[in-house]
This record gives C-alpha cells, sequence and structure tokens, in this order.
C-alpha cells in the first residue's frame, strides 16, 4: 500500500508539465479518424485472427470480432480511445511497411508473427503501476486494447462462448465441486 | 386495477402506498390482505412480471455492444452505467431526466419503476439483532432505537417465510437464524477458506449467503435456474421482487389499485383534523396534478426520495417540512461501505471445478466489537462478503502472449481465487444530510434533492482494519498474489440509504415512533430506510419488509380501535 503510494508521487513529481504538453501535443486534439478505421476492417480481422486463430474450434474471424472491435471503437469508446487505437494501427501499419515493405494484410505468417510479437513487447512498461498511469495520462496502447476487444468480442461471441469456451444458457442446478472434465473449456459467463 | 393519465378514479382511499419498491410493495399487499382498499402509487411505468423483462432471456451476443454501454450513453447517464450494464439498463433511472445535486460526490441509484430497486437488488437478507439495536444507546452516536430484536423477530419469520430466503442457520447471538429454505452450497475454495478461517481464527466463520432466491418452488416461483441474471428480472420468478410476489399477491385481493407515472410532490396536512388528508400527484407524463385522500398514508419512496417529499410538504403546521419538529428530517444519512477487502488465488483444487452460475457468494458474519472493547479501534463492525472461483476469459485475456497458446489458456479453467470485501456499519452522523434546493428545478418542477454525505474517521478506521483481515485470512489460507483493496468508492455507493427520517422514542430528536409513525402525525407511516436509526452492517432490505409489515399490522389495529 504503502510502497504503491510513494510511487504514485514519484511518478507524478517525474511527469513535468512540459512533459505532458508535448505528449498533448503529439497526440492532438483533432477528431479521430473513424474513416481510416472502418477501411482497416480486413487488417483487423487478421489481426484478431493472429491473437485468437482457428484450431480446433472457431478462431477470432468465425466470430466476427473484427465487426464489434470496430463498433466498440466506434460507439463504445471515448475519443481518445478512438484517437489512440486509429493511430496505433497507423503506426503499425507504418512499421509493416519499413521492416516488412508490405501492408500488414499483405505480410506473410511469418512476418505477422513478428510484427506482433514486437507489439506484444513493446506495450507498456513492465510495472503495473506505470502501466496504470500511463493508461489514465494517455490513453490505453493500441495493441493492449486490440487484444482486450478479440478477447471480449471472441468469449461474447455466439461461436466463440458455445465452441471455444463452454456456454451453460439454463443452468438449472448448481454443482459446487465437480470433478474437471479431461479438455475441461472455461464457462463463457459468469 | 390499474389507472393511468385521465382515467377517472375515485379519489378517495383507505390507504395509499406512495412507492412500490421491496418496501411499498409489502406495504401494499399487507394493507389489501387486511380488506384496505389502497392506492399504490410509482412514479415511474409499470412493469408487469415476466412480460416487461424484455432481455431476461437475451445471451451476450444478443446486444449490440454486448453488454457494454455507448461512449453516449455513458456521457449521459455517468451514474446510472456504472451500475447497469445492457441487460439491466431499463431498471436502472436515467441521470438526465433525474438530476440531483452532490454537495460531495454522492452515487444515488434508483430503480424509477414499478417494483422499484427490488427487481435489481442485491437479495442478501440478513437479520439485525440487539448488539445493532442497542449499539446507538452504548455508544452515544445518534439516538436509542425505540425497539430491540424481539419486537420485530416475529415479523423477519413472517417475511421470511413469505419471500423465501435460502441459508444456513449458524447459531449466532448477533446475526438471528431465520426461518430458510435449503442454503446454496460453498464451492471447493470457499469450503477451503471456511476451514482455514476456523482453523486460525476460532471466532470467525464462513457461511453461505442468506438470500432471496428459490432453492425449491416457492409460493408459485421458482426455483432459481443459476443463471444469474437476476438484475434483468427473472422469468422463473427465482428470486422476490415486488413485481414477482407482493404486487400480484396484492392485485388477487381486489382491493389494489396501481397508479404508475405519478409523482408524489406532497403530502397534504389537514389542520383541523392535524393528520394528514392524502397527497398530491403529479401525472409524469400529462403533467396534470390530481389529489388523492385516505386514512392511513404509508410513504415508501426511498430513503432520499421519501425526505425530499417531506420537506416539501410544508404548511404553517409544520413549515419546515412534514413532521419535521426535531429538525432531524433530512439528516443521518447513512450507507454502508464496502470499498475494502482483498483478493488473492489459490493453486490446489485444480482438478475441481463447479456447474452453474450460483446467485450469490458467501458471508463471514461480523467478528470485530461484538462485545464492548475500549482499546478497539473504531466503533461498531463490518461482515465480509465475496465470492470464490476459478479464473474466466476476463481475467486469462490479460496474459501475455498470442496465437493458438495463448487461446488455449484463455479458454481453460484458471486458478481459483477469491475475492472479498467488508460490507461496514457507519455512524448517523447530523450533518449527512439531504435538502431541497428550491432555486433549481426538475423537469415536473419539483425542487432538486441535494446530497451532503461523507464517510468519515470511524468508516475510514474501519475500512484498514477490513483490509488487513481480509488480506490475512486469505494469507493463513495458503492464498498467492494476495491484493488489498480500497477502493474508495463515494457515498451511495453500496445502494444502502439509510435513516432520514429516524425512528426514536423522543419526539424532539426522531422524526418516527416506535410503530414508523410520524410523532405528530399518526396516520403517517415511513417504513423505507429512511426510518432507520442506525445502518448497522447487514444489508437491510430485509429490515425493511418486517418494520413494514410490522407497522400495517399496527396502523389496521389502530383504525379498528378509532386511533387514526
Amino acid at each position: 500500500m504503502n510502497r504503491r503510494t510513494s510511487l504514485k508521487y514519484l511518478l507524478g513529481a517525474g511527469l513535468s508539465g512540459s512533459a505532458i504538453v508535448a505528449v498533448y501535443k503529439f497526440t492532438g486534439w483533432e477528431s479521430p479518424d473513424i474513416e481510416y478505421l472502418a477501411g482497416k476492417q480486413p487488417t483487423i480481422a487478421e489481426l484478431a485472427e493472429m491473437i485468437i486463430p482457428r484450431t480446433d474450434t472457431p478462431g477470432a474471424k468465425d466470430a466476427r470480432v473484427d465487426q464489434f472491435i470496430i463498433r466498440m471503437i466506434t460507439e463504445g469508446s471515448d475519443k481518445k480511445t478512438q484517437r489512440n487505437f486509429i493511430k496505433g494501427l497507423k503506426q503499425l501499419e507504418q512499421y509493416a511497411l519499413n521492416y516488412y515493405e508490405n501492408e500488414f494484410i499483405n505480410c506473410s505468417y511469418k512476418s505477422r508473427y513478428q510484427i506482433l510479437s514486437y507489439y506484444e513487447k513493446s506495450s507498456g512498461y513492465s510495472s503495473a503501476i506505470l502501466n496504470k498511469i500511463s493508461n489514465r495520462l494517455l490513453g490505453k496502447p493500441f495493441f493492449i486494447k486490440l487484444k482486450e476487444l478479440t478477447v471480449e468480442g471472441y468469449c461474447t461471441s455466439e461461436v466463440g462462448a458455445m465452441q471455444g469456451l463452454a456456454f451453460d444458457y439454463v443452468p438449472g442446478d448448481y454443482l459446487a465441486c465437480t470433478p474437471l472434465q479431461l479438455n475441461q473449456k472455461s464457462w463463457a459467463t459468469k | 386495477m390499474y389507472i393511468s393519465g385521465k382515467s377517472k378514479i375515485e379519489a378517495t382511499f383507505d390507504a395509499i402506498v406512495v412507492g412500490s419498491g421491496i418496501s411499498g410493495g409489502w406495504a401494499a399487499m399487507e394493507l389489501c390482505k387486511k380488506g384496505m382498499k389502497t392506492l399504490l402509487l410509482e412514479r415511474g411505468r409499470d412493469v408487469k412480471h415476466i412480460q416487461d423483462y424484455p432481455t431476461a432471456n437475451l445471451k451476450p451476443w444478443d446486444f449490440g455492444l454486448r453488454l457494454n454501454f455507448s461512449e453516449q450513453e455513458k456521457q449521459n447517464n455517468p451514474k446510472k452505467t456504472q451500475y447497469a450494464d445492457a441487460g439491466s439498463q431499463s431498471f436502472f433511472a436515467n441521470d438526465v431526466d433525474h438530476p440531483y445535486l452532490e454537495e460531495k460526490p454522492f452515487n444515488w441509484i434508483r430503480g424509477y419503476q414499478v417494483g422499484g430497486r427490488s427487481l435489481t437488488w442485491g437479495r442478501q437478507c440478513y437479520r439485525l439483532s440487539d448488539l445493532d439495536f442497542a449499539a446507538n444507546k452504548k455508544d452515544g452516536h445518534g439516538v436509542d432505537w425505540p425497539i430491540r430484536y424481539r419486537d420485530i423477530a416475529p415479523w423477519y419469520s413472517y417475511v421470511e417465510n413469505f419471500i423465501g430466503v435460502s441459508g444456513q442457520n449458524e447459531n449466532l447471538g448477533h446475526l438471528p437464524d431465520g426461518s430458510f429454505l435449503p442454503p446454496m452450497e460453498l464451492n471447493c475454495i470457499e469450503n477451503h477458506l471456511n476451514n482455514s478461517i476456523k482453523k486460525h481464527n476460532g471466532d470467525r466463520l464462513l457461511t453461505i449467503a442468506r438470500v432471496a432466491n428459490l432453492t425449491k418452488g416457492w409460493d408459485g416461483r421458482g426455483p432459481c435456474q443459476n443463471r444469474n441474471l437476476c438484475t434483468r428480472g427473472c422469468p422463473y420468478g427465482g428470486y422476490f421482487s415486488s413485481n414477482s410476489s407482493t404486487i400480484p399477491a396484492a392485485f388477487q385481493t381486489g382491493n389494489l389499485t396501481l397508479r404508475p407515472y405519478s409523482i408524489v410532490s406532497e403530502i397534504i396536512y389537514d389542520n383541523k383534523s392535524g393528520k394528514a388528508s392524502g397527497v398530491r400527484v403529479i401525472d409524469t407524463l400529462t403533467m396534470e396534478t390530481f389529489e388523492y385522500s385516505a386514512k392511513v398514508i404509508f410513504l415508501n419512496a426511498s430513503t432520499i426520495a421519501t425526505a425530499g417529499i417531506m420537506l416539501n410538504s410544508k404548511s404553517s403546521r409544520f413549515p419546515d417540512g412534514f413532521g419535521n419538529d426535531s429538525g432531524e428530517l433530512g439528516h443521518n444519512l447513512m450507507d454502508h461501505h464496502s470499498s475494502a477487502g482483498a483478493q488473492g488465488t489459490h493453486s490446489s483444487f485444480q482438478d475441481s471445478y463447479y456447474k452453474g452460475r450460483r446467485p450469490c457468494g458467501f458471508l463471514i458474519p461480523r467478528f470485530r466489537n461484538l462485545v464492548p472493547d475500549t482499546n478497539a479501534a473504531f466503533l461498531r463492525g463490518y461482515n465480509i462478503q465475496g465470492d470464490g472461483e476459478r479464473y474466466g476469459w476476463q481475467e486469462m485475456g490479460r496474459n501475455a502472449g498470442f496465437g493458438a497458446d495463448f487461446k488455449k489458456q484463455l479458454t481453460r479453467p484458471g486458478e481459483w481465487s477469491v475475492w472479498m470485501a467488508g460490507w461496514g456499519e457507519c455512524l448517523p452522523y447530523h450533518d449527512n444530510r439531504v435538502s431541497l434546493d428550491n432555486d433549481k428545478k426538475d423537469k415536473w418542477g419539483l425542487p432538486l434533492i441535494k446530497i451532503d454525505f461523507e464517510f468519515k474517521e470511524n468508516e475510514k478506521k474501519m475500512m484498514a482494519d477490513i483490509q488487513h483481515t481480509s488480506q490475512q485470512m486469505l494469507a493463513d489460507a495458503g492464498f498467492n498474489n494476495i491484493d488489498s483493496f480500497n477502493y474508495k468508492t463515494v457515498g451511495g455507493g453500496t445502494v444502502h440509504e439509510m435513516g432520514t427520517a429516524r425512528m426514536g422514542e423522543d419526539p424532539k430528536t426522531s422524526v418516527l415512533n416506535g410503530n414508523n409513525q410520524i410523532h405528530a402525525v399518526k396516520n403517517v407511516f415511513i417504513t423505507d430506510g429512511s426510518c432507520m436509526t442506525s445502518s448497522a452492517c447487514q444489508n437491510p432490505s430485509l429490515t425493511y419488509m418486517a418494520l413494514t409489515a410490522r407497522a400495517c399490522n399496527y396502523a389496521v389495529e389502530e383504525l379498528k380501535k378509532n386511533n387514526l
């Protein structure tokens, strides 16, 4: 508790006013480029499929996670999240062009894998507290948000809940302690 | 009979009940069963059992944004959207049409429809004991309750037997046993925690929550199907609400008239008789004003709204609000705090799971200050509520990685975990209060309610103790990754507002007497949370219902004797 509080103070002191101003300047206050987002639906579908691929159960594409992500960014997010997400997506495309000479969607599986590995590694600090503060100031990093929405979109979709997970629509009884079955999937809803 | 809009009805009844939530539904049923022609007024729309639960059978993918709110909805309704989800949102009052003023941050979460918050309540049912009823007298905070456990005990049984409460008797003096249906069951990790607590702390135990969810069919309802979607309204009638139970029972007598869309703006005082003659009502759809009269009036609009109605009911006899001779009306607002606790994971029981979504957790009954302790860091006490479950995708989604391995982890049961937090007593402070701002009006021209509330030192010290004890109990039981927390939720966060028209022996320091009558106006009864003299730490709805049934019985007896 105390350690956490003092860390916060340290950080508050460390982030000088000018740093914050610089960050806002960089992020800008322009309207989020929603049109760009809509045009990138196939790319988002591929990104989501990399996170939750089709295996012996349906994957993110089967669950139409791309539709959910675009709706959540468009209707279910504040401007800061929208800007962050769209900016992050543009940066990812730039990264793909710079290092793999292709738009993400045209990259080989191996290249895509390397791109996601890079993003997985570089998203966020190693410290949970630093991440919390950074998220509050700057919004969630693109890849963290993408992964979150992919997981939620998949696990609350019909194929995700019913085939990827175990969906018990009307349980009837509550069985408090049952032996775990072979290859037991977790419950889709709490 | 239903009335709405301009339809003509008799303007005179035997009884008027203001508000159709958990206590108003009880008042209406009890009065109707005793042969009283009763008018039940509700400010919101009608909600009929089952047919008006539009989301009850929907699956997560049936919602546009799944269970999330749109950004616009969140901006328009910053309070409602913290407490509801897309499945339950139609049973939460929207912030746009129902503004209020916050002197300090306060979440006033309301359910403006027939059934009120009985549709979305937590369903926990715990009796108060004499440890609670005598608490104010012992330490001098607030005024003494005018009743003791023996006065309310038979009414607790009466209510439990009607609504159906599942639970386990534990033979504790400070948390009395009740008339219970078979208990819900603890799962592996909860049993493990219970055993550890008994071993390490002989004075404590863990028991399954006592809830108004039916473990067997009861009064034509249920049983509970373990869907854990209660707040959408239950098509199985698996839990108690006014809509599923008391209001239909009241209708069955033929004595009930229900009038939705009816805001009560004031209680009308009759100087000649020294009684209330009736109420003034604004039809929320037509803006027309109506007056209804009755021999007896029950106010059950909910703690803050009831105080608002009374403060707005001014007369030459009561210039400062109806029945407000003491000056205590609107004061002594309380809410439980439930911000502090701890969570952790456990590496055992990897080969065990559960089936079904039990609609409740566990309870660790109060263990602090059961006997007077002058060295205690704080007064009164708390109980701990929580639940155990295996991590699911909601937690496993935060794991590192992507691809097939990540997916496999995501879709398999994760570690066992327990989350638990203390539900703590809040002392009755005179300066925690609601008042009216006559310069600011809502769309019906009624003054806005202003809420001035904060938790103080005693509550904060208690929260620190909760963090400590919760963490210790988890550590003793071998949990890992233990995180003790204090969310510092603002007042109103537990949605247990109480105390704005407290009961007491002395008319100079309280608003209601031991029968929930206004001291100076004997034909007005208040039996919602505003009557509470202290908050105890138990979830309060069961007590409201028991006090309501008791007061209804008394009111009808008094009427028969021509005393009202």
